[in-house]
């Protein structure tokens, strides 16, 4: 049929309907008149006309299938029919609707973020061609690193700038945050960059300009900087006249040449305030050695752009290529065996493989929790849509007598089913739009402290794959929820259905091994969410008041940073005597002390090797964690020692190295032994004496005890990041006001933070906060839906069967066997669906462990808490329509139909 | 009228009716008409498969209809033969001659 006769034939299809009736009605006429012809009366006539004709709807129905594009005319014939039965039951389709809705929106919300972190392009000029380099290591070698091992080092940054010859361009760039000395002193994040950082990403500046590599020849000789524009905004209004100026990171000065154009975000997930060459990095980081030159040092992030005719695996074979070349080259590696191997992958925020592999189990245990709640969802939704089936017999049975076919019907029912998809697959994504922003709103505050305002530069708005995903996820959720129902509903026997419509009793309802399947479906299914929702918020518990191995309350945290302020060596060594002296002097102090690192701050790793009798050859490097503390910690700290004694100052005053082990350390690697007066070495020049062991403490992850850990003595070298533990005597007793007041009496410049050791612990266990939120959000949303599902179930097999019940009321049973048996068959059902669900949950507990810290497994509490919780739920969905039950009048249920 | 009429199968009804129109158009009742005619009452067709039958010719392009007034003052619908219809006509007599000379030679071989 030719296109104009379709849409002939889509458009004017009343027309065209009018004159196929009229046609009909002609050759009725002229049929009739040629009976009358032969003798017969006009009625006569007429009706034998009639007769020898047919049914006309019939023939005027195949006539029209042999129209074209007749699947459309019924597409929309089934849509209008569709719509009108939703609206003729309002609630039901609310309800319906909104379940999936929630099922949905839940779903696309996740792969909203997970995309926007994953996948998304990031936000710079043609981010198709941009990629990220990253390393992982085979074969024998030792690597240090700062902010992931798949970093490159800067030699082996610059081997492969000079050498490929597939990419435009190869930067380099490193985030930090630096102390901003104005009228007062902030920390801003920053943001150490190569010169062609800029130019390969096509950032454009607003005012001034950007550094190029002939800027920085000499490394240490460019202090320049380029503001973020929204840095620009806040810090100098926005000023013109800002470039020129000079501003102090770090306590050095940088020129401001530049400020970058409005829409740069930068490569990270948080927008920069400031970026600064590459080759400036010593100046401002002075208690670190120089990393440029550093070998084998994982630091720096590497993106580069590919060449317009060059595809990826064209520059993923070439970069494997100096990959292999650079293992033999000593100048950039001293591991002669070294295998490199690059992963070359398109520009995102998260793809390294470390982050990955982090970042996966997670993300996919989340996913799965969510699409199980889809699950729930759509058998929910599929139940309610078997029992309006069941309502519509009479009306389905009429249409299938009438000649209607099966699978038409099916058709029919199913496009219901995608109507309700549709309006709810709207509904979800509205709400995927929103509720990440939500999500991430409120996320700062729990979040730890972020330097300046840094926003989260995620892309949220509205793109094809989020749709394409939303409009997958109905289609799923139309199919799983509607074509079972429809299946079963168009399945019926003519005869009984309309026979069995009087019967009084024994009527079995149809599907109910079907419906009996989907509740016990949703039963386990959130029971599964739930009692994982219950062992994690357990388990965050137990973590929250388990004994550390230290003695946590009454203790403040004091984080200086010296080096930041300015100061060097010699400064910071005094300072730090004046202030431990000046706190150790105040009435309610109990103890001070000094660390590198203070509880659950974080941790530090080093190589450490053992000394063995007589044999000083070559001996396997062993790993521990290491903190600097002064004497005073293990005392103020409460760590109590289990032999030997903790260093004291006339060690330190001496210049023996004494070191202090863990119970963990000592029997590692000395099983068996004594380990006091053994020697161990650290890197080339250090050696220490052990001269006693500690009890071991869970200070790295809370809830777990640390690894091999030792301690060595505060030394006076360096004045980098200093923590001051302050134990005071009751709570209260000092204030953490009071403590920056007498600090501040030394120096006002210096920037401390000061926090409770509790809350160093709260921080920490913040993700577990959050997921355990997350899994009793999703956790309750089953319950409500399994409740909804239940009471939807039993509201309509009493209703079915009233007839029986009234006849029963009336033969003489009590309200009260009534109620019993219809709460005794629902939770029949129930109780298997509780039994499956409790087998799952103990599966799914040992995988949901691995993934996250702090969940323990079969906790018999909760599985029974959780159990019961459940059951009672559903007797008391049982309950209420069981009551309408007994309260059915006998008369009225046998009179009506 | 014979007492149980011989079924036709699609084809050949399309054939039929092509032949009906040959000469003149026709409306609906016509055809059937002309059918039962030219077959000595033999063959008679149901309104059942003659309209679709009709509306399907007319949708491959071999027949097109027009309004116009049929014996009794009515309107009705004429079909009429379409230059692509008589070469169809022209190929289906061909090809009917051709397979029904093939299954005479089947039955006459006993």
């Amino acid at each position: 049929m030719s296109p104009p006769k379709i849409l002939r034939a889509f458009f004017r299809k009343e027309k065209l309907d009018a004159d196929m009736a009229e046609e009909m009605r002609a050759h009725l006429e002229l049929l009739a008149a040629e009976y009358q012809k032969r003798g017969l009366s006009a009625d006569a006539a007429q009706q034998a006309a009639q007769r020898e004709f047919g049914g006309a709807e019939q023939i005027k129905e195949r006539c029209r299938d042999q129209r074209g594009m007749r699947w459309l005319d019924q597409l929309a014939q089934d849509f209008r029919y569709a719509a009108r039965a939703l609206r003729k039951a309002p609630g039901f389709s609310m309800i319906v609707i909104l379940t999936l809705a929630l099922g949905i929106g839940a779903n696309t919300s996740l792969f909203t973020v997970l995309y926007a972190l994953v996948w998304q392009p990031l936000p710079v000029k043609d981010p198709t061609t941009v990629v990220n380099i990253h390393q992982s290591f085979a074969g024998t070698s030792s690597r240090q690193a700062r902010g992931g091992i798949n970093r490159l080092s800067y030699p082996e940054y610059l081997n492969y700038r000079d050498r490929t010859q597939s990419l435009a361009g190869l930067l380099a760039f490193e985030e930090a945050n630096f102390t901003l000395r104005e009228t007062k002193t902030s920390k801003v994040a920053g943001v150490f960059a190569t010169g062609n950082y800029f130019s390969v990403l096509g950032a454009t500046t607003e005012l001034g300009r950007a550094w190029s590599a002939a800027d920085c020849e000499i490394p240490g000789a460019c202090p320049l900087a380029v503001l973020s524009y929204d840095f620009w905004q806040r810090q100098f209004g926005g000023d013109r006249d800002v470039v020129g100026r000079t501003i102090s990171l770090n306590r050095q000065a940088l020129t401001i040449i530049g400020v970058a154009a409005r829409d740069f975000r930068g490569t990270g997930l948080l927008v920069p305030d400031v970026w600064v060459p590459l080759p400036m990095r010593s100046q401002l980081i002075t208690d670190e050695p120089d990393r440029l030159v550093a070998r084998d040092y994982s630091w720096l992030r590497v993106m580069g752009r590919r060449k317009a005719d060059v595809s990826l695996d064209q520059v993923r074979q070439e970069f494997s290529l100096l990959a292999q070349q650079s293992d033999t080259d000593a100048a950039i590696t001293n591991y002669a065996a070294r295998r490199t191997q690059v992963q070359v992958k398109p520009g995102a925020y998260f793809n390294s493989p470390e982050e990955l592999r982090d970042g996966l189990p997670i993300a996919a245990t989340v996913m799965t929790a969510i699409g199980l709640i889809l699950v729930v969802v759509c058998a929910n939704v599929s139940n309610l849509l078997l029992a309006r089936a069941s309502v519509r017999r009479r009306e389905i049975g009429v249409r299938l007598a009438l000649g209607a076919s099966r699978p038409r019907l099916v058709r029919q029912l199913l496009t219901e089913s995608f109507l309700l998809a549709g309006i709810a697959g709207a509904v979800g994504l509205a709400l995927a739009f929103a509720l990440p922003r939500v999500v991430i709103a409120s996320l700062p505050a729990q979040v730890a402290s972020l330097p300046g305002e840094a926003l989260p530069g995620l892309n949220l708005a509205p793109n094809l794959p989020i749709l394409g995903y939303c409009t997958l996820v109905s289609l799923v959720a139309a199919i799983g929820m509607g074509l079972v129902p429809a299946l079963q509903a168009t399945r019926l026997d003519l005869s009984s259905m309309l026979a069995a419509q009087n019967a009084l009793v024994g009527r079995r309802i149809g599907g109910a091994r079907l419906r009996s399947v989907l509740v016990i479906t949703q039963v386990a299914v959130s029971l599964l969410l739930l009692i994982s929702a219950g062992l994690l918020v357990r388990g965050l518990r137990r973590a929250l008041s388990t004994d550390l191995g230290f003695d946590r309350k009454n203790v403040f945290v004091l984080s200086i940073d010296l080096e930041a302020s300015g100061y060097d060596t010699a400064q910071a060594h005094a300072y730090n005597a004046s202030l431990i002296e000046r706190l150790g002097g105040v009435a309610g102090v109990k103890a001070v002390a000094r660390a590198h690192l203070a509880p659950l701050r974080g941790s530090w790793s080093t190589t450490i090797r053992l000394e063995r009798d007589g044999a000083t050859g070559t001996t396997r490097n062993f790993v521990a964690n290491l903190n600097c503390v002064s004497p005073a910690y293990f005392e103020t700290l409460g760590i109590a020692m289990v032999r030997g004694r903790h260093f004291t100052e006339a060690d330190v005053q001496s210049g023996a190295q004494p070191a202090v082990i863990s119970q963990a350390m000592a029997s590692r690697f000395w099983p068996g032994e004594d380990p006091i007066g053994r020697r161990f070495f650290v890197g080339n020049a250090e050696s220490y004496e052990i001269v006693g062991i500690a009890r071991d403490v869970s200070s790295l992850v809370p809830g777990v005890t640390d690894g091999p850990y030792f301690y060595r003595p505060a030394l006076s070298a360096g004045a980098g990041g200093l923590e001051l533990i302050v134990r005071t005597e009751a709570d209260g007793a000092i204030s953490a006001k009071r403590l920056r007041e007498l600090a501040a009496a030394l120096d006002p410049g210096v920037t401390i933070s000061i926090h409770t050791l509790d809350e160093n612990v709260d921080r920490m266990l913040r993700p577990a906060q959050l997921a355990s939120i997350l899994a009793a959000g999703l956790g309750l949303l089953a319950l409500g839906l399994v409740a909804i599902g239940v009471y939807g179930v039993v509201a309509y097999v009493v209703s079915q069967r009233t007839r029986e019940i009234g006849v029963r009321i009336a033969l003489g049973a009590e309200s009260g066997q009534i109620q019993r048996q219809v709460i005794g068959e629902g939770l029949r059902v129930v109780a298997v669906g509780i039994a499956v669900g409790l087998l799952l949950a103990a599966a799914g507990s040992r995988v949901l462990q691995r993934v996250i810290f702090g969940l323990s497994a079969l906790d018999p509490v909760t599985f029974v808490g959780v159990g019961a919780l459940l059951a009672t739920i559903a007797t008391f969905a049982c309950w209420f329509p069981a009551r309408r039950a007994a309260q059915v009048d006998p008369m009225v249920a046998l009179r009506c139909e | 009228m014979a007492k149980e009429p011989p079924d036709l199968l699609q084809g050949t009804l399309d054939l039929l009716i092509l032949k009906a129109l040959q000469h003149e158009p026709m409306h609906g009742f016509g055809v059937t008409l002309r059918i039962r005619q030219m077959s000595d009452e033999v063959l008679q067709v149901e309104q059942g498969s003659l309209y679709p039958a009709l509306y399907r010719l007319e949708e491959r392009g071999w027949i097109k209809a027009e309004w116009g007034v049929s014996e009794n003052n009515r309107r009705a619908r004429f079909y009429e033969l379409t230059a692509a219809g008589r070469k169809q006509l022209d190929a289906e007599t061909a090809n009917w001659k051709q397979v029904s000379s093939a299954i005479n030679l089947v039955l006459k071989g006993a």
